[in-house]
């Protein structure tokens, strides 16, 4: 077929194009490959997802029904955890008898105090950071592995701990088999956002770079080109050809793309993030996407060569460039980055994480539209700046003639450049916003608590006094506990229709959740919250109530109590954790009540930890689980843990934007040769007329230093434009980053700069005289 | 001098006829009136001097520009009508050409260069190489075949040109200054070559040129001065 | 007059009849113009009296065609002496082309005409001779090589002077003169 031989030819060219044309092929499959490396994993997502969602429903346990013979059942009680900022995922089991299922990945149970852990835990157990986890577990012995479809991922932390203190009376399930549908876990709305913009940042560059690989050695393409024209290929077959020539730079784009791709899903078990670690099996790119992906590289690949053949009118006697024009107008350069804004301004305050995601679709083209924006603005800001600045010497007085002659190629080189670091300003500023909203909850005040311990003790266990668990709290190295107090629950009446929490404490404990006034022991006061209206006002000084301890059968008790008639309101200090969102709570001294008569009540510590010593919440996670494992629990308000892990991201993030700026590095420094080489004989008759060889290899440095220049400025207000829309989306304060701006320039700087030295040893050789030789 | 610029009779012999071309660049009057006429196997040299208009008037003749008046007949075709894929299609297939350097595509082989014209032809590749490797041969460069243009000497390349021109045996070859970047002996040896085998397939050559000794292959000579053809029989009558 | 050279060079291939002569002469260096015998027997005559060649042998029967010359030693060293000497370079500055220019111009005629004319009847010739070119064997491309050589040269000054008319005109006619014939474009 014609258009097939057409596209053969032109593919042939691609190949047989010499060295600089293997190097732009090289550049082009270089360039698609990444993209389509990255869009592969993106299109991998919902089937990651999809196949974790099926290894958490394989594991879910299901519940005994009538058709249940109980007698082969497992009595399974939640074990969960938390270590070093690490969730760990257990269960205490133990059979009913010898039909028991086995819970998926495990082989066979373990016996009374064994334990099968999943890899990862093993590791950790065995390892001297595993040393407290091994005493909170009671010191177990590996019997066994959880194999891989027990596991949401292979770093997963898991274990099945067995213990035959569990009956089927108190155990949570009894559990006939494994394996059932459970609702699909809702992702957070901001890390959607995250992935979303992530992807566009890093894609964009690359997709430019792309784009301007398909231009290198254009005015070799166009000759060649023309040259196909004088024999009588038509306008049709040159496009055919162009096409064809970008084909074969897209189509090995995409091989090294699975390559890619396929290599570094080799690797994704290293890692987690937020607790999800990934197997590589699970990352498949789903199959329509993967498509969509591989012909949205060829089409792009298609699009770039005929947009490059655009500005051009190749007719048979050559080639002509069809001239920039003259003036640049600001108006319409100005209508991009409105249009990103206007795409993004609707989604304000539109994204709260229950109403589910933001829509992607205008997300993306409000961060494409206010990203291109900048790059719109970019050869107007030259344009202006060459003509408005004084003149100076020579080199500067060549730079800012060649720049006005030609600002489009001069610019088109640092386009990519600038919306690589305005994205990744972007993404940085937005970053460290998350970060900080997810590390630490600023209503908090850090010195009235970093962490909190819900502690349950079991009824009628010795060890579980009050004043007992507090002095051992109080004793674990780097913990301060800054108020401790006991909860209980009162309603009006039997009819459950509300309950107000009472806490019991002494005046300095009640003191850190209410604004108290005076205080003396035996004194009452109802605590509201100031800042809302609706007000219970069932209670109130002389209510009758009725007070229990919420600890269910075995270790329920209650009493009747009246608010004594002294009882003052007092306002809710608003930095206080109230474990309670209600707006009403009681705070009372223990002399105001027999406390004693309610028995064991749950304890709430509030505490400060050392933010060096991680092992000190770990301390106190032992003493905690100690007295009951599964009902008490450690909030922490501020993660160091976490905090390092998003530290993690970021360094991850500014790699990636290394990787990327090294990419586009690399085109820019072959964009650079090129137009020296192409300017080779102007420059080598200045120097035969005897201008100073200095002298022009400055101009030649000014010429890519003032778009740069323009462009990094351009770059660093956009991107803080673009983190402000993004933080507005997902609702957080906007700080500016100034360190993460920084480094972005910082790299950015640091990638021109290498560019530039490394082209300046080939600018002095071409500067030689006897280079005009050449030609 | 006044005198009107000298119609071409027309004639049934001739096989390509251009009257009252006019062309400008911009400001530059290139073509004004200017005329001429190709008979079958003829060849015709086009003289005058540097700038005078002799590229354009070939460009025009060869469709490769689009004349502002006049016309240009091949084979009772007006080429100023056609659409460019149409005008694409004669170059391929009718024409031929050969300029002074460039017009080899440096990617390619000398052999696909050649063949090139008959691939764009859809002629089956090894016919192509064939018929190829024969003009290679009449023009005593098959030994280059294998090698790019820019790996050869401007003699070789400009055969090789020759020889790619001929392959398709047009109809009209246009040769602008095809010597120009040769020594005396190299450029004779291609003129030669070039004027025999038009000669043995009944081709016509226009052959633009300033060099009387090329101007001595042809048939008889055109003069270009200022954009306006001056055939220097009836000038010279009417003088 | 070179021609007594010519033949002293000729003849020291061998000895050669004065019929045979003339034929290597003309094939060689006269094809356009054959020398008349006349001129050939004059030259041998007087190459004999200055005892550059010498009767190798008379055969039988009277007429100049019986007698065969050789070159003598002197005849060879006379070779030599004037292939060593260079030739004066002719100024061609009597020109009859170059004072039909002027001519043309200062009568107001058209010098251009006159210099397309012309340059038809050069290239006639010049297709001649590359005719000639194609057809002929090596010494044939020596000739015609010359003269295409030497008429190219003359047409280069054509178009030189063409695209002087402008300024020969002003030098050659009153300001305000005659114009030249040039189209000047608009
Ligand atoms: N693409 C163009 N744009 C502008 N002017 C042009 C263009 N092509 C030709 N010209 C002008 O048209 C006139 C005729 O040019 P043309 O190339 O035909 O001359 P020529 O006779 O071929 O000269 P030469 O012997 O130097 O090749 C010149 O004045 C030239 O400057
Ligand atoms: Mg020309």
């Amino acid at each position: 077929m014609k258009l097939l031989s057409d596209l053969r030819l032109g593919a042939r060219m691609a190949f047989s194009a010499g060295k600089d044309g293997h190097l732009r092929t090289a550049l082009i499959a270089l360039g698609t490959g990444l993209g389509v490396a990255l869009l592969l994993l993106v299109a991998s997502i919902p089937t990651a997802l999809q196949s974790r969602s099926t290894r958490t429903d394989a594991r879910q346990a299901q519940w005994a029904d009538q058709g249940t013979r109980l007698g082969e059942t497992l009595l399974v009680d939640g074990f969960g955890t938390t270590y070093h900022g690490t969730s760990v995922a257990g269960w205490a089991i133990w059979p009913e008898g010898p039909a028991a299922p086995l819970p998926p990945g495990v082989e066979a149970l373990p016996g009374n105090g064994e334990i099968v852990v999943s890899p990862a835990l093993r590791d950790l157990l065995r390892s001297s950071d595993g040393r407290l986890l091994v005493q909170r577990l009671g010191q177990p012995a590996i019997v066994g592995t959880i194999g891989d479809q027990g596991l949401l991922g292979p770093r997963e932390l898991a274990f099945y701990l067995g213990d035959n203190s569990i009956t089927s009376e108190t155990a949570d399930q009894r559990v006939p088999a494994f394996g059932q549908e459970s609702p699909a876990e809702v992702y957070n709305a901001t890390l959607q956002l995250l992935i979303i913009v992530i992807t566009v940042v890093l894609l964009l560059p690359i997709l430019i770079c792309q784009a301007m690989a398909t231009r290198f050695g254009g005015e070799a393409r166009d000759r060649r080109m023309a040259a196909l024209r004088l024999i009588g290929a038509d306008r049709r077959m040159i496009r055919i050809m162009a096409v064809g020539e970008a084909l074969v730079g897209a189509i090995l784009g995409i091989a090294l793309g699975w390559l890619i791709f396929l290599g570094g899903r080799q690797i994704v078990p290293l890692f987690s993030l937020s607790d999800i670690s990934l197997y590589p099996s699970d990352l498949i790119p789903r199959t329509d996407l993967a498509l969509l992906v591989m012909v949205l590289a060829v089409v792009l690949a298609a699009a770039a060569a005929l947009t490059a053949l655009r500005g051009v009118i190749i007719e048979p006697l050559g080639v002509t460039r069809i001239a920039s024009q003259p003036r640049r107008r600001l108006w319409w350069r100005l209508i991009i980055p409105a249009a990103g804004l206007a795409a993004l301004y609707p989604l304000f305050e539109g994204a709260d994480p229950e109403s589910g995601p933001p829509p992607a679709y205008q997300i993306v083209a409000g961060v494409i539209l206010l990203l291109a924006g900048s790059v719109a603005l970019l050869p107007w800001l030259v344009d202006r700046l060459v003509q408005a600045l004084p003149t100076g010497p020579v080199a500067w007085h060549l730079a800012a003639r060649q720049l006005r002659r030609n600002t489009a190629t001069a610019v088109r080189f640092v386009n990519a450049v600038v919306i690589a670091v305005a994205g990744a300003i972007g993404l940085q500023l937005l970053f460290v916003a998350v970060q900080e909203s997810n590390s630490a909850d600023t209503s908090y005040d850090p010195n009235w608590a970093t962490a909190m311990a819900h502690i349950v003790p079991v009824p009628g266990q010795p060890g579980n006094d009050f004043q007992q668990i507090v002095a051992q709290v109080q004793d674990i190295p780097g913990i301060t506990v800054t108020s401790g107090v006991r909860r209980a629950w009162s309603t009006g009446d039997d009819s459950g229709d509300w309950n107000v929490p009472l806490l019991v404490g002494e005046c300095a404990d009640l003191a850190q959740y209410a604004k108290l006034g005076s205080c003396a022991s035996g004194e009452v006061f109802l605590s509201r919250n100031p800042s809302t209206a609706s007000i219970n006002d069932q209670v109130g000084p002389g209510s009758v109530l009725h007070l229990f301890n919420g600890m269910g059968p075995e270790g329920e008790a209650s009493i009747d109590w009246t608010v004594p008639r002294t009882a003052r309101t007092v306002p809710q200090r608003e930095d206080a954790v109230t474990t309670d969102g209600g707006n009403l709570s009681i705070l009372a001294t223990p002399a105001a009540l027999d406390v004693a008569a309610l028995r064991t009540l749950p304890i709430d510590l509030a505490v400060i930890h050392d933010p060096n010593d991680e092992d000190s919440l770990e301390h106190l996670r032992n003493v905690v689980v100690a007295t009951n494992w599964y009902h008490s629990d450690v909030g922490v308000f501020k993660d160091r843990v976490e905090q390092d892990q998003f530290a993690k991201i970021r360094v991850g993030l500014y790699l990636g934007s290394v990787l990327t700026l090294l990419l586009l590095a690399s085109s820019l420094l072959i964009g650079m040769l090129e137009q020296l080489r192409e300017r080779r004989r102007l420059l080598s008759a200045l120097v035969a007329a005897g201008a100073r060889r200095s002298t022009l290899a400055w101009s030649v440095i000014w010429q890519s230093l003032i778009p740069i220049t323009v462009g990094l400025a351009l770059a660093v207000v956009f991107g803080i434009v673009l983190g402000a829309m993004l933080l507005r989306i997902v609702d957080l304060p906007l700080s500016v980053g100034w360190s993460a701006i920084a480094w972005s320039t910082l790299i950015a700087v640091g990638t021109i700069l290498l560019v530039n030295t490394i082209s300046i040893p080939p600018l002095l050789r071409l500067l030689r005289t006897d280079s005009l030789r050449v030609e | 001098m006044t005198a009107p610029a000298p119609v071409p009779v027309p004639s049934a012999r001739a096989i390509l006829t251009a009257t009252g071309l006019r062309k400008t660049f911009g400001q530059t009057l290139a073509l004004d009136h200017a005329s001429i006429s190709l008979a079958p196997g003829e060849i015709v040299a086009v003289m005058g001097p540097s700038g005078s208009g002799k590229s354009t008037l070939l460009h025009c003749l060869a469709g490769i520009l689009r004349p502002d008046q006049g016309s240009v007949i091949y084979q009772g075709q007006d080429l100023t009508t056609l659409r460019d894929a149409a005008r694409s299609t004669l170059r391929r297939t009718q024409f031929g050409f050969i300029f002074q350097f460039g017009q080899l595509v440096p990617e390619l082989t000398c052999l696909e260069n050649v063949a090139l014209p008959l691939r764009m032809e859809r002629v089956p590749r090894a016919e192509a190489n064939r018929r190829a490797t024969e003009e290679l041969q009449r023009l005593a460069v098959e030994d280059v075949a294998g090698q790019r243009p820019g790996e050869i000497s401007g003699g070789q390349g400009q055969r090789v040109a020759v020889a790619r021109a001929l392959v398709t045996r047009p109809r009209v070859i246009f040769a602008d200054e095809p010597t120009g970047a040769l020594d005396s002996l190299n450029g004779e040896l291609v003129l030669r070559q070039l004027t025999a085998t038009a000669r043995e397939t009944r081709a016509s050559i226009l052959l633009v040129t300033h060099e009387a000794r090329v101007a001595a292959y042809s048939d008889r000579e055109i003069v270009v001065r200022d954009g306006r053809t001056r055939d220097p029989l009836t000038a010279g009558a009417a003088a | 007059m070179s021609m007594g050279q010519t033949f002293l060079g000729l003849l020291e291939a061998g000895p050669r009849h004065g019929y045979d002569l003339k034929r290597a002469y003309d094939e060689r260096f006269s094809h356009i113009r054959p020398v008349h015998f006349g001129q050939v027997y004059a030259t041998l005559a007087r190459l004999l009296k200055h005892g550059l060649v010498e009767l190798d042998a008379v055969e039988a029967g009277e007429g100049p065609e019986r007698k065969r010359y050789a070159v003598t030693e002197a005849g060879v060293a006379d070779v030599d002496h004037w292939l060593a000497r260079p030739e004066a370079p002719d100024p061609y500055l009597q020109n009859t082309l170059y004072t039909k220019v002027v001519l043309a111009l200062l009568t107001g005629r058209s010098a251009t005409d006159l210099l397309d004319l012309q340059r038809t009847e050069h290239l006639r010739l010049m297709r001649e001779l590359t005719q000639r070119k194609a057809n002929g064997d090596l010494i044939d491309h020596l000739i015609c090589d010359h003269g295409l050589f030497h008429l190219e040269a003359d047409l280069r000054w054509l178009e030189l002077t063409a695209a002087r008319l402008d300024d020969l005109a002003a030098t050659l006619t009153p300001a305000g003169g005659t114009t030249t014939g040039r189209t000047i474009r608009a």
